[in-house]
């Protein structure tokens, strides 16, 4: 039996993506599931995200101070910051969550709100 | 697309408290905008100030969970050590944004985010206002609310007891939140009862003027039918993650349980009824 102590979800585009650590605590793999109910992994070995979203095709999530994407049909992972931001430290976990539509928004605890552009 | 207008590029300093921060782990010594920061052991943030490309300085800072120190300076000099701090950090500096990143600012630095959503150009967040002096003591729900290309922050909700606000959705007329019912406040801060609505809704969604809502108690995602709710199926009991979304011609309730996968339950979406026309109480724009 799966051990999954911590998950996010959301829907998009005609698949549920998913966050769960199975078993490394804090480190865990963003997946696909199809309503079929097939997994796929998208992102491997990713610290635990604060926000998780579909939108556009792309699977984003925040973590470790930086808002990163997959597509959904598998690809690589993209900092669409380039670099962790907006923490100094991005070891410090924040409560941040996320939300898109054009553009992805995010709010650093106690900071300031984010906005940021898809990749085009 | 935003143009600029109004958007204010302002770094905002913040202090998150010890106890809502998570540590990882101590990380090793690490260049950032030119400034090599070596985290000690009980270090959480580091200070610092560097002059930067943009020809001012640029305000790092520091603060620590229990006083401990860390060492900092410009990478191509000597380092300078502190030892002290007060607990506060984060920062965000324009002269650091990579491009298509946008600070929309100030928000409150007690304000704590639980929901983001954005639509219809605006982006609200509900969460918490952290209260600290004497005699209120409870966290105080709020709802705040941006244009997405920045702009006057507004409150769309708020001084409520905590814990009674549990989900909040929006469309182009407005947000919808869950307090002793479902209430609809428009951007203009005009608030209204709707009804009630579960026991209450954990979840809300608003989709082509229709509200679903999931209701954790009975396990059930409910429809509101102008007057009242009506069950639209079961989702089961409480999920560690909750999330009510319109695809296409379906409802989909996604939430996830330990030693479960990501589960989700699939209800037709009710046909255009009745939630705005028989709300008499709504403001005419609505």
């Amino acid at each position: 039996m799966l051990s999954v102590p911590y998950e996010l979800v959301s829907i998009g585009n005609g698949f549920v993506a998913s966050y769960a650590d199975y078993q490394m605590p804090d480190y865990g793999n963003v997946e696909r599931i199809g309503l079929d109910g097939a997994v796929t992994v998208l992102a491997s070995n990713q610290f635990v995200p604060m926000g998780l979203t579909v939108s556009r095709g792309l699977v984003l999530w925040y973590s470790d101070g930086v808002v990163r994407s997959v597509p959904l049909g598998g690809g690589d992972v993209t900092d669409l910051e380039g670099q962790p931001y907006g923490i100094v430290d991005p070891h410090v976990v924040l409560e941040s969550p996320l939300a898109a539509d054009d553009d992805a928004f995010y709010r650093p605890e106690g900071g300031n709100l984010i906005r940021v552009r898809f990749p085009q | 697309m935003c143009k600029g207008r109004g958007v204010l590029r302002l770094p905002f300093p913040h202090a998150p408290k010890p106890g809502r921060l998570r540590l990882r782990h101590p990380g090793p010594a690490r260049v950032l905008d030119g400034v090599r920061f070596a985290l000690g052991a009980s270090a959480l943030l580091t200070l610092g100030s560097v002059a930067t490309a943009c020809g001012r300085s640029s305000l790092l800072e520091t603060g620590y969970a229990d006083g401990g120190g860390v060492g900092g300076g410009a990478s191509s000099g000597s380092g300078k050590g502190s030892g002290a701090g007060t607990g506060s950090g984060g920062y965000e500096d324009p002269c650091h944004l990579p491009p298509g990143t946008t600070v929309l600012a100030p928000w409150p630095t007690d304000f704590y985010s639980k929901e983001i959503r954005v639509a219809g150009g605006w982006v609200t967040l509900r969460g918490f206002i952290d209260i600290d002096t004497p005699g209120m003591e409870e966290d105080r729900p709020v709802i705040y609310a941006m244009p997405v290309c920045g702009g006057e922050l507004r409150v769309l909700a708020g001084n409520h007891p905590k814990d009674v606000m549990g989900g909040h959705a929006l469309d182009a007329s407005g947000v919808f939140y869950t307090l002793d019912g479902v209430h609809h406040v428009g951007w203009d801060g005009t608030d209204v009862f709707i009804g009630k609505f579960g026991a209450p809704p954990r979840g809300l969604l608003v989709d082509r003027g229709e509200l679903y809502a999931y209701d954790q108690s009975a396990g059930a995602v409910l429809h509101w039918n102008g007057n009242a709710s009506d069950i639209l199926g079961s989702a089961g009991p409480l999920a560690s993650s909750s999330n009510l979304v319109a695809q296409g011609d379906r409802i989909y309730w996604i939430g996830a349980r330990a030693r479960t996968r990501a589960l989700s339950s699939v209800f037709p979406k009710r046909a255009v009824t009745t939630s705005r026309a028989r709300c008499s109480r709504c403001p005419t724009n609505w």
